[in-house]
C-alpha cells in the first residue's frame, strides 16, 4: 500500500496541504500519514526556556490539536483514506524528510510551516523540497 | 486538469522527472507534455562584428535543432510505452515560461527536478524549482534529483 506524508502545524497553508493530500490519498488508495512535529521553537524561541525534552502536557496538547484538526477537516472518516496521525519530535523539516523515507509523496503547504511572516516560501517547505528522498508536492496558497 | 507537465532540461538529471511524470500520466490517464525551456537568444552587446554575430546565431540554431530532436525522441519513446505525449520547446526565461505553460495547458500536475544540472550547480541550487514553487497557482511536484 502506498503512503502519502503530510506535515501540518495548524496554519492555513498546512490545512490546504492536508486537504490536497487527503484527496490524493483517496484517489490513489494510499495511506495518509499526518505529522505534527514538536521542536523547541514551537514552545519558545528563547533557548533557556525552550531547550529540553517536551513535557507530557506539551505532547498531549499537540496531540489534541492534531486530532481536532483531522476531525474539523473530515479526514479519517469512513469514506476517506486510512489515516495515521503522529506527533514527532524534532524540527518539522527534518522530521518530515525522515518520515518520508519509503513514502510515495510528501505534501507541504507553500507557506505557513513555522516560516517567518512575509517569506513567500516557508522555510520548512524549502528545506523539504531540497532534501526529501521522494517527490514533494508544494500546495500554493490561493491567490488573494 | 488536462495534462501532466514535465519540465526537463534534457540532461541525465531529467530522467527521474520524466519517470515520475510518466507514472502520474499513466495512473491518471492524462496526456503528458514534455516541456524544455531553451535559453533566450544571447545578447551580443559589445560585439558589432557581423562575423561574430553570425557565428553565434548559427551555433545557437544548431543547438536548438539538437534540443528539438532530443525532445522529440524522448516523446517517441514514451509514446511507445502507450502514453499520449506532446513535446514542447519554448524559448524564454525558465521560471516564467514554466508558469505560463502550466496555466495555458491547465496542467493538473507540474513536475520538475529539485536541482538542475551544469557546472554552476552549486550557485544555481534549486533556483528554478524554487522560483516555480514561489510563483505557482497550482500544486507543484518537485522530484529529488541528486548531484552526481
Amino acid at each position: 500500500m502506498g503512503e502519502i506524508v503530510v506535515g501540518i502545524d495548524g496554519s492555513e497553508g498546512s490545512l490546504l496541504a492536508l486537504r490536497w493530500a487527503a484527496r490524493e490519498a483517496r484517489l490513489r488508495g494510499a495511506r495518509l500519514r499526518v505529522l505534527t512535529a514538536w521542536h523547541t521553537s514551537a514552545v519558545s524561541s528563547i533557548p533557556a526556556f525552550g531547550v529540553g525534552e517536551p513535557t507530557d502536557e506539551v505532547l498531549a496538547e499537540l496531540r489534541r490539536g492534531l486530532d481536532q484538526t483531522l476531525v474539523d477537516e473530515g479526514v479519517g472518516g469512513d469514506a476517506g483514506p486510512e489515516v495515521v496521525a503522529e506527533v514527532v519530535a524534532g524540527h518539522p523539516a527534518g522530521a518530515l524528510v525522515e518520515a518520508a523515507d519509503g513514502a510515495d509523496l510528501i505534501v507541504v503547504g507553500a507557506r505557513g510551516h513555522g516560516g517567518v511572516a512575509g517569506l513567500v516560501l516557508g522555510s520548512v517547505s524549502q528545506h523539504v523540497v531540497h532534501h526529501a528522498p521522494v517527490p514533494v508536492v508544494v500546495v500554493p496558497a490561493p491567490a488573494p | 486538469m488536462r495534462t501532466v507537465l514535465a519540465c526537463i532540461d534534457l540532461s541525465p538529471a531529467s530522467r527521474p522527472v520524466v519517470d515520475a511524470a510518466a507514472t502520474l500520466a499513466a495512473a491518471f490517464g492524462l496526456p503528458l507534455t514534455l516541456l524544455h525551456v531553451a535559453g533566450e537568444e544571447p545578447e551580443l552587446a559589445g560585439y558589432d562584428k557581423d562575423a561574430v554575430a553570425t557565428f553565434t546565431r548559427d551555433d545557437r540554431a544548431r543547438q536548438l535543432l539538437d534540443e528539438h530532436q532530443d525532445l522529440g525522441q524522448r516523446a517517441d519513446e514514451l509514446e511507445a510505452e502507450g502514453l499520449v505525449v506532446t513535446p514542447l520547446l519554448v524559448m524564454g526565461s525558465t521560471v516564467e515560461t514554466i508558469l505560463d505553460q502550466a496555466r495555458r495547458l491547465d496542467a493538473g500536475w507540474v513536475v520538475l527536478g529539485s536541482h538542475g544540472h551544469g557546472g554552476l550547480h552549486h550557485l544555481l541550487l534549486g533556483s528554478v524549482s524554487e522560483g516555480v514553487v514561489r510563483g505557482a497557482d497550482r500544486p507543484i511536484t518537485v522530484v529529488p534529483v541528486r548531484p552526481d
